[in-house]
């Protein structure tokens, strides 16, 4: 199974979304296509960066008038990094993000990754209904998380 | 002779104008009873046809979609003749946005005229968005990301992480 972590920005979507009755569904739809998943299994979505050993990709998840998930996989580590999330519809929802932005998420993970700080363990609650973040410490090796 | 009573005359072409009033309505409701029933019958035909051929729409395109994100996953190096295909397919989900567009103006200005199908409509704007949205994502990896400086160098820096 990948391990699963989070930048900043997805976390932070989460929290603000989670507070609206509409998108009640997100973090079960989230742990639904990334928990207990394999990289094989979660990665599959629009490819941006042409890279099937790191690949940098845009999931439709609820299909439509769902959510898009903005993801970065790295297959050697069995690791998945879930960048940015938004809505299509409702009083959050967006049509599409920038060019801009999708550039700017992929640096902010490399260096996430590169610095080893500002990334968060993703995991779900003891219902499975949602997510449980828990900051990666620099330098800290894989966390382990009992549920 | 006092007001209050009836004059037999009067009654007779009351009775007369209510009996005629009945035959009318019989006879037309009669007469039109078959017609009556079909008109109604082709209105909720055109309800049916309409919600079903929205459903056959969403189905169709909710299947075409990850067999057009699946041409992502194979870009590394492409063929001039695989641009060339991928260039005709993104005009033609522009073409056929297009006209799904304005056959969803058309069934939604009837639909809602009678006030119906409001969760059909959205289901379809949603399905006919997201297909707009991917002929503009895969627009955006096929042709400008590649060409897009930011974008490439940080693809290089992810490239040095290994």
């Amino acid at each position: 199974m990948l391990d699963l972590y989070c930048l900043d920005d997805f976390k932070v979507e989460i929290e603000k979304l989670s507070k609206y009755k509409s998108y009640a569904s997100l973090e079960a739809e989230v742990l639904k296509h990334f928990h207990g998943k394999t990289i094989a299994e979660a990665r599959n979505g629009t490819l941006l960066n042409a890279s099937e050993t790191m690949p940098y990709v845009k999931k439709r998840i609820k299909g439509s008038g769902g959510y898009r998930v903005y993801f970065l996989a790295i297959i050697k580590e069995n690791c998945l990094y879930l960048m940015y999330v938004h809505p299509k519809t409702g009083p959050e929802g967006s049509e599409n993000i920038t060019r801009e932005a999708r550039t700017e998420f992929l640096n902010k993970v490399i260096d996430a990754i590169t610095m080893d700080e500002g990334l968060y363990k993703v995991a779900p609650d003891a219902k499975k209904q949602k997510l449980v973040f828990t900051k990666k410490k620099k330098g800290e090796p894989e966390l382990k998380i009992t549920v | 002779m006092s007001e209050l009573v009836i004059d037999r005359t009067g009654q007779k072409e009351q009775l007369q104008s209510i009996f005629g009033a009945f035959e009318k309505v019989t006879v037309r409701e009669t007469s039109k009873a078959a017609e009556l029933e079909k008109k109604v019958n082709d209105f909720l035909d055109g309800i049916l046809y309409r919600k079903e051929y929205m459903r056959e729409t969403i189905n169709d395109l909710e299947d075409i979609m990850p067999k057009l994100e699946a041409f992502t996953w194979s870009l590394s190096n492409p063929t001039e003749e695989f641009l060339a295909d991928m260039r005709k397919i993104v005009g033609l989900m522009h073409s056929l946005h297009s006209l799904l567009v304005k056959n969803y103006v058309l069934v939604s200005r009837y639909f809602a005229t009678h006030k119906i199908g409001k969760a059909e409509l959205t289901e379809f704007k949603s399905t006919i968005d997201d297909f707009k949205e991917l002929a503009a994502d895969l627009h955006d990896v096929v042709f400008v990301l590649p060409q897009d400086e930011d974008f490439q160098n940080a693809n290089k820096r992810l490239e040095s992480l290994c």
